[in-house]
């Protein structure tokens, strides 16, 4: 019982393949990992980086492990 | 063009607050009118999208406290997005518990100092006699939702390691859980609207739940979210929360099983709370914060009190 990954979501993931799983919710993380990115970049070329480049760097940064895993996931189920 | 007009302290808290209730309610959105009623993808696409506006759409004009807030309520909208794009499927239970209690412990660990909170702090023993009975509290509600049709903790057919390597997990995921609610969304909340804040909190909490269970689980969620926010208001520390989420979970996934099913009780299944009912609880919500909010603008705006 978690609220992080409620008994909602472990049914949709369990009850659905890897590779239905990686090309939609892991496409979410990875794209908006990249819109995360691409803020980044802006808030760095205006030269005000300060909490809010800080702040998007902090959350792009778990959706860029998760979005890693979802392409080695699907890489691994490639080469099965 | 001219210079913008300075804004006024009452006009900057009705600001604050308007900002609040509109990044609240549509995380409330998302979580009661899509995930609850089985729209993931959509839900997972919209979360996404909220995380983006939160993060650089809110004008740097407005208080720190409410670009605190803001950014905090970025970080929850982001949580369904890491749960949901994890590979989890043939993993084990426990250790896709353990990645996301990592990742989202990582998340609060580095948020936590940039939204203005003391880490340290969040472990305080201050105040036994608040946080002892708190975390007593999380105990007896764990039985309370096990009685309410709480899934059991292990995997049917584990071993006594397996257990108590799932317990372990489940352990650290509430943890992870409640720093994320307790100390980044509630202490945020409440620099902007004192009571709306904790009610916000509540209410973002309780909708989690919304979906996932029957609706008596989901009102055991809502009172220990209620019990765990005044905890953490009165005693100005997370450590008795923290306490009594652990006993929740363990009393509910294990405790209760193990205890109140070998006495035989019949566990009564209510069916999922789904469609209108969530829909009812969110306009409730929107009704009472509204009301809350403007009675408390009004009331400081009167006394000239500055914004938090």
């Amino acid at each position: 019982m978690s609220g992080l990954f409620p008994e909602l979501f472990q049914h949709a993931v369990h009850s659905r393949s890897i590779a239905y799983a990686s090309a939609t919710f892991g496409v979410v993380t990875v794209v908006l990992c990249l819109v995360l990115l691409v803020g980044i970049d802006i808030v760095g070329i205006r030269g005000r980086f300060g909490e809010r480049g800080r702040m998007i760097v902090i959350i792009a940064t778990p959706l860029a492990i998760v979005g890693a895993l979802a392409i080695a996931a699907r890489i691994a189920l490639l080469l099965q | 063009m001219s210079a913008a007009a300075p804004v006024t302290k009452p006009a900057a808290l009705r600001q604050s607050t308007s900002l609040l209730l509109l990044g609240a309610g549509a995380l409330l959105l998302v979580q009661v009118g899509l995930f609850a009623t089985g729209f993931l993808l959509l839900g997972d696409l919209a979360s996404a999208a909220l995380v983006v506006v939160l993060l650089t759409a809110v004008p740097r004009s407005v208080s720190a406290a409410s670009l605190g807030a803001t950014r905090a309520l970025a970080v929850v909208a982001a949580l369904p997005v890491i749960a949901l794009g994890l590979p989890l499927r043939d993993g084990s239970v426990a250790g896709g518990d353990l990645v996301l209690a990592g990742l989202t412990g990582g998340l609060w660990f580095a948020a936590a100092p940039v939204i203005g909170l003391n880490r340290p702090r969040a472990f305080s023993p201050r105040r036994p006699l608040t946080q002892l009975p708190v975390a007593l509290a999380g105990v007896g509600l764990g039985f309370l939702a096990y009685l309410a049709g709480a899934p059991r903790g292990w995997a049917p057919g584990a071993s006594t390691l397996q257990m108590v390597l799932d317990g372990a997990a489940l352990a650290c995921v509430a943890v992870a859980e409640e720093l994320i609610f307790r100390w980044l969304l509630q202490p945020s909340f409440q620099r902007v609207a004192r009571r709306a804040g904790l009610l916000a909190t509540i209410a973002v909490t309780s909708a989690v739940y919304v979906g996932s269970g029957p609706p008596s689980l989901v009102v055991v969620m809502a009172i220990a979210a209620v019990i765990f926010g005044f905890g953490v208001d009165r005693s100005g520390s997370a450590l008795g929360a923290l306490g009594g989420r652990i006993g929740l979970v363990l009393a509910a996934g294990f405790g209760g099983p193990l205890l109140i099913g070998a006495v035989g009780i019949v566990v009564v299944h209510f069916p999922r709370w789904r469609g209108w009912e969530g829909t009812v609880a969110l306009v409730i919500w929107l009704l009472l914060a509204t009301v809350i909010t403007v009675r408390g603008a009004k009331g400081r705006a009167s006394r000239g009190g500055a914004v938090r």
